[in-house]
């Protein structure tokens, strides 16, 4: 009797109400499975988040220390540099007295000691790398702040998807147009003779 | 022929940078030089007069490299000064863009001695014709 009713009951339902409520069940199903999984992923994520902003300092510390250690190189050098000044001028007087064969001899010291100014200017500028390490590690910052954010509205506002371009944070393209720059900055960067043919076409160079 | 005897500006929020680029120069010859560590700084020291140069990072906060640039261009006081723009920035576009923007010449980082005292002897060689 009862399943006869049932089997009457069913047969009642219009087939798109039934339709309807499959949909419905697979909808909630669904619902059911992402909720659990953001609730799995709740731990991790929050570690996570709570980690982000550590390895931001971290990275601003390293820019920092290569900062102090560049300018400890430089005073070095540049103290070098004075001393070497004093020798090349304290020989150059002693070559004007001397003659002949001593003049000859100290001649060949001066050599030396001018030799050294260019191996000085050298170090100088390849202490330039601090530079550039200070500037990836603030892009870098930058993509992590974003990442953060990111997540912040992954765990806060579920169900509200992030836009595609990052517009819908305050500076959320920018975190983008850093990482952009930096994957560009190792790819595709041009060396100082290619710089010099395009400014070249421009009349520059 | 390099003028050394001008002022020069140098502009970096780098304080390692300012003080590379200020060795070299003194290198070459120059001895009057100060720093700026942005923009907007430097347009303040721009305003005191004087100066007879300006090397420019391009990435610095509050203004850029770039901008300092055009506004420089666009100041009727400062539009003749020779601009010459040291930066990792290397991106054809950037390139143009200086160029656009007015820049004299254009260094990349890492640079050697040898690269800036060259592009500083191309920049004085185009202006002294103008002198005489």
């Amino acid at each position: 009797m009862v399943a006869r009713d049932i089997e009457t009951d069913e047969a009642d339902t219009p087939e798109d109400d039934r339709s309807i409520n499959n949909e419905l069940s697979e909808l909630t199903k669904y619902v059911e499975v992402i909720t659990s999984t953001v609730r799995d992923m709740e731990s991790p994520v929050t570690t996570t988040f709570d980690q982000l902003p550590q390895a931001s300092a971290h990275l601003n510390d390293l820019a920092k220390m290569t900062e102090e250690g560049t300018h400890r190189v430089l005073a070095l050098t540049e103290a070098i540099e004075t001393n070497r000044g004093a020798i090349q001028t304290a020989l150059e007087h002693l070559q004007k007295k001397l003659g002949g064969e001593h003049a000859t001899d100290v001649e060949s010291l001066v050599e030396l000691v001018k030799a050294d100014e260019r191996r000085l200017m050298d170090i100088h500028v390849a202490l330039s790398f601090q530079d550039l390490v200070a500037q990836r590690v603030a892009k870098l910052v930058m993509i992590l702040n974003e990442v953060q954010h990111k997540f912040v509205k992954l765990v806060v506002i579920f169900g509200i998807k992030q836009k595609e371009d990052g517009t819908s944070t305050k500076d959320g393209g920018r975190g983008n147009k850093m990482h952009r720059q930096l994957e560009a900055s190792q790819a595709t960067a041009l060396d100082q003779d290619p710089v010099d043919d395009i400014l070249s076409e421009f009349g520059c160079s | 022929m390099i003028d050394t005897s001008i002022k020069v500006l140098v502009v970096d929020d780098m304080s390692t940078m300012r003080r590379i680029v200020k060795n070299v120069l003194k290198q070459i010859g120059f001895s009057d030089i100060v720093e700026a560590e942005n923009g907007q700084d430097a347009l303040t020291k721009l305003k005191v007069g004087d100066i007879g140069l300006i090397v420019s990072d391009w990435n610095m906060p509050v203004m850029q490299g770039v901008e300092l640039l055009r506004s420089v261009r666009a100041d009727p006081e400062l539009k003749h000064l020779p601009f010459l723009m040291v930066t990792a920035e290397a991106q054809k576009e950037n390139i143009i863009e200086a160029v656009q923007a007015g820049v004299s010449n254009y260094v990349v980082k890492p640079f050697t001695a040898e690269a800036l005292q060259g592009k500083l002897e191309k920049i004085f060689a185009k202006a002294q014709p103008a002198k005489a």
